[in-house]
């Protein structure tokens, strides 16, 4: 009888439990379903069609998935996109751990002050950023260009010049690289570095926590060892920070497959022979200046399914890898 | 009685005025900025002290590409502006899906109105016989040179090259090198990445050489044609012999060009007067050098009103663009910017006189008239520019060969036009 | 003589990170420096570090040419009424997924998180159709309630909730408070941290959002900074100065937020980031 009683009075509790978590996530799911699921399935459903915004779409199947991967131009622009991603997360990663090395000293002062400074470009907008940058390496009026000449070399073109900067190596050997190996463009290296600007302070913060949550035993003990800081480093801090990285990582990938305000703003044509012209770059012009919307809409698609499949990839292989304590 | 009588006289009087004087709104997007804005705010400013009846408001929507864009979406959600500047190339994008009203009931009873407007300039309006806009900014692109370089080179600044062979002899002379055999000064900047600017610049360069760039029904794409493979050769030849610079993209050449650092250069007539403003040297401005032909572009917008705008607003943006264009006004924008003045009567003015007399520079641009070509058109030509302004960037970076180059071109827009005609 | 070392480490160590945050810095410095540079100095001159004839007249001429400060103002109203609205509706969400178990919880939280990896444009068409449909172009709520709630916001909260000791809920519980009371009177005050890094990001991200207002909004009187940066940028013509200021007056009002709320900020990445 009591059993029963508990039974039902357990029942009703599972009950109010599954009312009050729908009611909870209710204004969440509401705006996330009308204005993420719903467009999500109405670009689907578009990618399968011809459609130029103004007259009525026309069903095509699968027709601009077809043409996106037999497309030149939609490759190139994965390639560019990988230039960026390969340019920016190493560099960010590395840049803001050996920041995060430097001011976990406990002792040195102002240590607060740095880190704030370090934060700030990670706050500023895309936009403003994009336009700093462009004045810095402008050509004629760049103060890039000016300590270039002060220290007695040539103005370098850097947001025209479309050889790969592995090629401009290279060049000097008269060897011609084939074109995936040649590198990002000059132009794409400005951009890079805009991006790491823009993430090591980002980066810094996280391996700082990530460094203060290491256990000081583990140091005393490989001391005891007779461990040298090198190999402490290797075999304690960097495992142990592990986390950090993954989640960095990820960060950053999603980010940098979506990169495109800088490059608007920097390179409002796509770059030199387009070789700025990443894959969000290359969606925006196909639905905003050529109205190819479907096909827009395939591509964006085929992009998402690379993001998945990379950040599914990340967490089946790298994870492993990731130490948890 | 009496009470509700004088209350009825009232009432109607009321209406009268409201109808007479009905507060109409008219929106109107431009994409007139920085330097033709305020020319532009003020002849819409006087408009509405002229017209009590009618307000129009003037919103800047971005550049023409851009405006484009945004009519286009704008459409999807039926916010559309009663009265929008359209560039005379994007005129088709609307009209094909009947987004444009036809002016021909205006015009109709306006006989004259149509034959003042200059002939060439009203062609660029007239889709499949109807008119969809009136000519409002019409540039020709000329020849800007820097009279201060052309004195330093001890070359007389009042004898611009005519042809080819003289632009580059003059070129030369003007491409200043360090002793490293670095060039400090360039003599040329024609027809490089930017945006749409690129393509605009090298078309006329393919119809002085004798060549088009598609064949009259628009149906082919004939750049792979020796006529403009030969331009193309001959462009490329002037990046090779250094009198233009190799890597630099269109903002850097117009900076550089300011500078003092570029000698030459094609430029919209429309920004005539933004540069003899702001330029810290003296300005020439003279018709493009010719070859084979002479020839120039027609570029530059109209003002179009929307189909769907209610038949009283109709009336009401038909005087304001009708108003915009008239002889005085055509004058007074012409005056303030270098676009063309659109209409006969204002050609053969008086006081198209005065205004040369102030602005000797302005007046190249009106002779150049009876050479300029308005540009080919069609619903996707925004990416049919960009796919040929791609092709000569390859030559200019030395990844194609010029006729492997518009080769390729030719292909990816005949496709282009082809799936066009299937929509 | 280990101390002497010590020093030196030190010193060196500074000197790494002064020459780190002078790359940090530059920019802005010289975005600032340049921003009071008058046109003819920017041409003449472009290369003095500090302005010789500093002038307001790019300020003076940006706000004389387009509404920036009406753009500020809507910039700010979109931005914070985002960062509210986002704030709720994370707060309550991941309340549900880190407290209460029901059926379908997990299927559903996976599903708010993918959402994390859409590229953005690939939703602006449709989700434009949406706002047309309701009538919501060009107004504040069309700027904001697309944008009123999002994954990451609830997801990040949620580990933070996680990480709640249980125990303190349980007593409010038996004194009779329900959920939302928990959520308040609990939840709330020990999320501070958590909440202000959600409160900087969010407003942040609004701040700087770009696309989604050029596509929606097409009157100037509702334009936001962003917009009006951008429109200004693409004016074209070689107003560096003016270029500039525009930046400095987009930037300044993130950064003084940032400054206000920084400590909580990183305290909070700090046990939350990870996990």
């Amino acid at each position: 009888m009591t059993r029963k009683k508990n039974l039902v009075i357990l029942k009703h509790q599972k009950f109010r439990n599954f009312i009050k978590g729908y009611i909870f996530i209710s204004p969440t799911a509401l705006i996330l379903t009308v204005f993420v699921f719903f467009p999500l399935i109405y670009a689907f459903v578009m990618s399968f069609h011809t459609w130029n915004m103004s007259s009525a779409p026309i069903y095509t199947g699968f027709q601009n998935y077809v043409t996106a991967l037999k497309s030149v131009d939609f490759w190139n622009s994965m390639l560019y996109t990988s230039y960026y991603i390969l340019g920016v997360l190493p560099l960010s990663l590395i840049l803001g751990l050996f920041f995060a090395l430097l001011l976990r000293d406990s002792t040195m002062r102002g240590t607060s002050i740095y880190r704030m400074i370090y934060f700030m470009p990670v706050v500023t907008s895309p936009i403003a950023a994009a336009m700093g940058f462009n004045w810095i390496f402008e050509n004629q009026m760049g103060i890039a260009n000016h300590l270039i000449e002060k220290l007695g070399g040539q103005p370098v073109s850097w947001l025209s010049t479309p050889t790969g900067i592995l090629q401009m190596l290279f060049n000097h050997f008269n060897v011609v690289l084939p074109k995936v190996l040649q590198g990002p463009s000059l132009a794409m290296c400005v951009i890079i570095s805009l991006g790491i600007w823009q993430n090591i302070g980002y980066a810094t913060v996280i391996y700082l926590a990530g460094l203060q949550s290491i256990s000081d035993t583990y140091y005393e003990a490989a001391s005891l060892d007779g461990a040298t800081k090198w190999k402490k480093f290797w075999h304690i801090t960097l495992p142990l920070l592990s986390p950090s990285t993954f989640f960095l990582l990820i960060m950053f990938t999603i980010a940098s497959f979506q990169v495109f305000g800088p490059i608007q703003i920097m390179t409002p044509a796509g770059g030199p022979l387009n070789t700025t012209s990443v894959i969000v770059f290359y969606l925006y012009k196909q639905a905003f200046s050529y109205y190819n919307m479907g096909y827009a809409m395939a591509v964006a698609f085929l992009l998402m399914g690379i993001i998945l499949a990379m950040t599914i990839f990340q967490f089946l292989f790298l994870e492993r890898k990731v130490n948890y304590e | 009685m009496v009470k509700r009588n004088s209350f009825l006289i009232v009432a109607v009087l009321l209406l009268i005025t409201t109808f007479a004087f009905a507060n109409v709104n008219l929106v109107f997007w431009h994409s007139m900025s920085d330097y033709q804005k305020p020319a532009l705010d003020k002849l819409v400013s006087e408009f509405n002290s002229t017209h009590p009846g009618i307000h129009v408001v003037a919103i800047y929507e971005g550049n023409y590409d851009q405006t484009v864009t945004k009519l286009k979406t704008a459409f999807l959600s039926k916010n559309t502006p009663d009265i929008v500047q359209l560039n005379i190339e994007h005129l088709r994008i609307f009209t094909a899906n009947h987004q444009l009203l036809d002016l021909s009931k205006f015009l109709s009873k306006d006989p004259s109105l149509k034959s003042d407007f200059v002939d060439p300039f009203w062609k660029t309006v007239v889709i499949n016989g109807k008119p969809y806009a009136l000519p409002f900014n019409i540039s020709c692109l000329m020849l800007f040179y820097n009279e201060d370089l052309f004195k330093k080179a001890g070359l007389d600044p009042n004898k611009a090259p005519k042809t080819w062979k003289e632009m580059e002899e003059v070129a030369k002379k003007l491409t200043v090198r360090a002793p490293n055999g670095r060039a400090t000064q360039y003599g040329l900047f024609w027809g490089v990445s930017g945006e749409d600017t690129a393509f605009y610049q090298f078309e006329p360069l393919i119809w002085q050489n004798g060549g088009k760039v598609f064949n009259s029904s628009m149906t082919k794409c004939l750049v792979d044609q020796p006529p403009a493979v030969e331009t193309l050769k001959r462009w490329k030849s002037w990046f090779d012999e250094g009198i233009s610079p190799a890597n630099m993209n269109y903002q850097e050449g117009i900076q550089a060009f300011m500078m003092g650092k570029i000698a030459m250069g094609p430029m919209t007539s429309g920004g005539i007067r933004y540069a003899l403003d702001n330029l810290p040297w003296d300005l020439g401005v003279a018709m493009l050098p010719s070859h084979k032909a002479t020839a120039t572009t027609l570029g530059g917008g109209s003002l179009a009103i929307l189909s769907n705008v209610s038949l009283g607003k109709q009336k009401a943006a038909w005087e304001f663009i009708k108003w915009m264009t008239n002889t005085k006004n055509t004058l007074y924008w012409y005056e303030n910017t270098g676009y063309l003045p659109v209409r006969k009567s204002a050609l053969s003015s008086l006081q198209i006189k005065l205004i040369w007399k102030k602005f000797p520079q302005l007046k190249p641009a009106v002779e150049a008239i009876p050479y300029a070509r308005p540009r080919p058109v069609n619903v996707d030509i925004i990416e049919i520019r960009h796919t040929l302004f791609n092709a000569i960037e390859e030559v200019r970076h030395g990844v194609k060969n010029p006729q492997q180059a518009f080769d390729d071109a030719a292909k990816k827009v005949d496709e282009i036009l082809k799936s066009e005609r299937q929509k | 003589m280990s101390e002497h070392k010590g020093i030196w480490m030190k010193i060196l160590k500074h000197s790494i990170l002064i020459a780190g945050a002078f790359l940090m810095l530059f920019p802005f410095f010289w975005a600032l420096s340049t921003s009071f540079k008058s046109l003819r100095e920017v041409f003449r001159n472009p290369f003095s570090l500090i302005p010789l004839h500093p002038t307001f007249g790019n300020y003076v001429a940006l706000f004389n040419k387009i509404p920036f400060a009406r753009y500020l103002l809507n910039s700010f109203i979109v931005a914070s009424l985002t960062t509210i609205l986002q704030i709720v509706t994370a707060m309550l969400s991941a309340y549900a997924f880190s407290r209460l178990k029901f059926k379908g919880r997990n299927l559903i939280f996976y599903a708010f998180l993918a959402t994390m990896m859409i590229p953005g444009q690939l939703l602006m068409i449709p989700q434009y159709l949406i706002v047309a449909k309701f009538g919501w172009i060009n107004t504040y709520q069309g700027l904001i309630l697309p944008y009123a709630a999002t994954a990451v916001t609830t997801f990040f909260l949620r580990q933070f909730f996680m990480s709640i000791p249980k125990d303190l809920e349980d007593a409010a519980v038996i004194d009779g408070c329900n959920s939302l009371q928990v959520l308040v009177k609990i939840f709330l005050p020990l999320s501070k941290p958590a909440i202000s890094t959600i409160a900087v990001f969010s407003f942040m991200w609004s701040w700087n959002s770009y696309f989604w207002p050029l596509l929606i909004v097409n009157v100037p009187q509702m334009r936001t900074v962003q917009l009006g940066l951008a429109m200004f940028r693409n004016e074209g013509g070689m107003q560096w100065g003016q270029f500039m200021a525009g930046s400095v007056i987009a930037t300044l009002p993130i950064l003084i937020a940032y400054f206000f709320a920084q400590k909580h900020f990183i305290k909070s990445i700090t046990l939350t980031g990870l996990k």
